[in-house]
């Protein structure tokens, strides 16, 4: 009786939800779709907030090919009229093609949902960083090098050249980076807001994946970045959109 | 070393706008407030009788009367806003002789570069400009020495002599100041802890002369953390190693000046706030006696000031970024 009756409210959500999945609300940013199912989550030789390595289950989703660009960003501003990125006027970290930086984690979360999306949960951040098999990083277990990320220096927490940028790199570089299902920078370039919280109170959430500036410490698929979600001033904090699939 | 871990900021001068209270005025002081709409003012010098002032929103030098008249004068110069939305141009002015001089910024972010970007500019009664030196990154203010200049360089760090026939010495460089992590845990309680060094640059503003020595503020880089700023000092000839401690616990103090010998006059720029930049109605007018170290809020309440002068005694002129003149004369 209860279930006859939640039936055609869930019912045409879930179509709804399939239907929405076909569609591109970002066209120059698709959404790759990864696989449900379980995967490896966590680490345990990294700091105690990783721990431990565990097997999880999760639902399918689909993500943004790559890091949200200024493009992207700056059409959502003269669509709803939200403020524009800290950066957006900066002649390197500004490029239309550059992932957008310099926004609050409830700048971010008001982009996804324009569009119908959300911002990854950690545990999709991993799914689609790792694979299901716990992989160091989205190419594998070979470690970072320039031709696959845009990494920092050795040392925390200086630029390095070396990779080709000083700053970020364009959103669509780092090919041989890409994950297997072909999601662009999840390592490196710019570190990415999650919708995780981190601790009780809501005042910071979890960033995730490293930046152009982070050393091998921080440029991992597992460090959790915990940062006040109010703070908009980061030149090397951008994000990128989910969408839950059936 | 983590600098700033692991997030970084490329942050100079944050945006903020919005309206705040009414100043707050020592009552020792009567305050009048001249607006002057759509100017970002800076710079503020005598001339004569008359107050000149730079304004970043049109390139423009005014000059005001002792009436209260305003007048524009000399050229256009470059002007619009850096890479962060704050507003460029003519940061400073002052007579000298039958010139002006003028510390000019850096060039305002997608506009070409102009030979007249990031310099001392000498600038005729007849508007006509000459290059003294570009060869500084981000001259934000000077002080006349002898024949020469003493120019704050405010992206460099440091003070630079320059000449009158434009070669250019650096005179001091200011090193990068050290917190603890404890001032940034509640930025980021997985990063600072502390037991970590912060550094952040000391970032020259203002410049003042008195008794023999060159006063600058040191306005604490960013993350902007509250007291970090301070005001030190060193001779105004020859070398010197070290520069001394004269104030310290400021808010991102913009500008020294002097009004007699028991009043340094710190206008400090505000109070940053980590989540959207620098608080409306934060900026403060302190009056230092430099023997004692007891201060006094001068003027509470202002929004991104910039300059202070003392006109002529008992006369002090604070301007600011939203167009404001305040003028204390004393009761």
């Amino acid at each position: 009786m209860w279930i006859s009756r939640a039936l055609p409210l869930v019912l045409p959500a879930v179509l709804a939800t399939k239907a929405a999945a076909l569609e591109q609300p970002i066209p120059d940013n698709p959404l790759i779709t990864i696989q449900g199912g379980r995967f490896v989550y966590g680490d345990d030789d990294g700091p105690q907030n990783e721990r431990p390595r565990r097997s999880v289950e999760l639902g399918a989703f689909a993500m943004n090919r790559t890091e949200i660009t200024n493009a992207q960003y700056q059409r959502f501003v003269q669509a709803t009229g939200h403020r524009s990125s800290y950066y957006g006027g900066h002649p390197m970290l500004g490029l239309d093609g550059r992932p957008v930086v310099g926004v609050s984690f409830a700048d971010a979360e008001a982009f996804c949902a324009h569009y119908g999306l959300q911002l990854p949960s950690e545990e999709e951040y991993e799914r689609a960083a790792r694979g299901t098999e716990g992989a160091r990083f989205p190419w594998g277990e070979a470690p970072v090098d320039g031709s696959r990320a845009n990494h920092g220096s050795d040392v925390c927490c200086g630029s390095d050249d070396s990779d080709g940028y000083a700053m970020t790199a364009p959103a669509d570089s780092y090919s041989r980076g890409a994950s297997r299902e072909g999601v662009l920078n999840l390592v490196g370039n710019v570190w990415e807001w999650t919708r995780n919280s981190y601790g009780d109170d809501g005042r910071y959430r979890v960033l995730r994946g490293g930046a152009w500036n982070s050393d091998p410490a921080h440029l991992t698929t597992t460090y959790r970045l915990a940062y006040d979600a109010s703070f908009r001033f980061a030149a090397n904090g951008g994000f990128r959109c989910v969408r839950s699939l059936p | 070393m983590r600098a700033l871990a692991p997030l970084i900021f490329a942050a100079l001068l944050a945006i903020v706008a919005g309206a705040h209270a009414e100043p707050l005025v020592s009552p020792r002081f009567r305050l009048t407030v001249e607006h002057h709409q759509g100017a970002s003012f800076a710079g503020l010098a005598r001339d004569a009788s008359a107050l000149l002032v730079t304004n970043l929103a049109d390139g423009r030098l005014y000059r005001r009367e002792a009436d209260g008249r305003m007048s524009v004068f000399g050229p256009e110069l470059p002007h619009g806003q850096d890479s962060f939305g704050d507003p460029a141009g003519p940061y400073r002015v002052e007579r000298a002789g039958s010139s002006y001089l003028v510390a000019q910024g850096w060039t305002p972010a997608n506009q070409p570069a102009s030979p007249f970007d990031h310099a001392l500019l000498r600038i005729s009664d007849s508007g006509a400009i000459s290059v003294i030196s570009s060869d500084l990154w981000n001259p934000y203010d000077f002080a006349i020495s002898g024949k020469s200049f003493i120019v704050v360089d405010a992206a460099r760090n440091s003070l630079e002599r320059v000449s009158a026939g434009g070669s250019r010495e650096t005179v001091f460089v200011f090193k990068r100041l050290k917190t603890t992590g404890a001032a940034l845990q509640s930025l980021s309680p997985t990063e600072f802890t502390d037991k970590q060094t912060i550094e952040f640059d000391a970032v020259p503003t203002g410049i003042a002369t008195h008794d023999g020595r060159l006063y600058v503020s040191l306005f604490g880089g960013f993350p902007f953390l509250p007291g970090s700023g301070r005001v030190v000092s060193l001779p105004d000839k020859g070398a010197a190693s070290t520069a001394s401690i004269e104030v310290a616990d400021l808010n991102a103090p913009v500008d020294v000046a002097f009004e007699g010998p028991h009043s340094m006059l710190v206008l400090e720029h505000g109070a940053f706030e980590q989540a959207n930049g620098w608080k409306p109605g934060s900026g403060r007018l302190l009056s230092i006696d430099p023997a004692t170290g007891t201060r006094e809020v001068v003027l509470d309440g202002m929004t991104r000031p910039v300059s202070v002068l003392v006109i002529e005694p008992g006369v002090i002129v604070v301007s600011d970024l939203g167009g404001n003149l305040y003028f204390l004369n004393h009761r």
